[in-house]
């Protein structure tokens, strides 16, 4: 793996492939799977000394706790409603 | 939410010069200053998904890209992933958006006991670089591609990503 330079010519995105209804399942299936492999332990090993390398622990990292960024969101949504409740009591000047 | 993430660098081919970004959780404000030429509606994503947002913390107004998410049980999925159209082709302004925001969804899985994992439903013409570029590897016969542990791991160091609080 390199830092490869982005393609010019193709746009480097994620999103309009429709997943399949069973994907996620089946994608949690096989990451258990690849975890059961014998060769895992150690690739899990070399991880986290690349991570431990970096100054970062692979368990504790200096990121938001599940909790306060899952707050966040719904109070980003709630915010969100609200604008567009206003926006349609208010009317628009353009319309 | 005054913790935020490190992530790397990026190159603004302008310059030459290597910046340093951030990722954040988008806030509502942000969706007022997108502008035009987006792909994705990603005011309506945010209902459906965790919106993290790219910046240069020298001007953090200015969104290099964004990207949505959603945890798994065991896991990280990427379900959409943009660069700001100014940094998409040839006279694009920053060079790695898309690789900053994979490592920001890597981080997240070792966060959250995901061990790196995350996946995604690739286009067809950019799988074989998702390959080369990142370490994805495709899953069956399908679109979809993970990152395992060693992958994530070593994306990680490649964009050199570090927590912002030490």
């Amino acid at each position: 793996m390199s830092k490869l330079p982005e393609p010019d010519d193709v746009e480097c995105f994620v999103g309009g492939v429709e997943p399949d209804a069973r994907t996620s399942i089946e994608t949690v299936r096989l990451i258990e799977e690849y975890k059961k492999r014998s060769d895992y332990p150690l690739e899990l090993e070399v991880a986290e000394r690349i991570l431990a390398d970096l100054g970062i622990s692979a368990r504790v990292y200096g990121m938001q706790d599940a909790k306060s960024l899952l707050d966040h969101w719904h109070r980003c949504i709630r915010d969100l409603q609200k604008a567009d409740l206003g926006d349609n009591r208010g009317g628009r000047a353009d319309q | 939410m005054d913790k935020r993430i490190v992530i790397g660098m990026n190159e603004d081919l302008e310059t030459g010069r290597l910046i340093t970004t951030e990722v954040q959780p988008v806030e509502p404000d942000d969706f007022r200053g997108l502008g035009p030429g987006w792909r994705f509606n990603w005011r309506a994503a945010v209902e459906r998904m965790e919106v993290f947002k790219l910046i240069d913390p020298a001007a953090p107004d200015a969104i290099l890209g964004l990207l949505g998410l959603i945890r798994r049980e065991n896991y990280v999925e990427v379900t959409l992933l943009e660069s700001h159209p100014r940094n998409v082709g040839r006279t694009k302004r920053f060079q790695g958006i898309a690789g900053s925001l994979f490592v920001f969804a890597a981080q997240l899985s070792f966060k959250l006991g995901g061990d790196g994992f995350i996946a995604i439903d690739a286009k067809t013409e950019l799988m074989e670089y998702y390959r080369l570029a990142y370490g994805f590897e495709k899953l069956g016969h399908s679109q979809r591609m993970i990152l395992t542990t060693g992958a994530a791991a070593r994306l990680i160091g490649t964009y050199g990503g570090r927590p912002a609080d030490e």
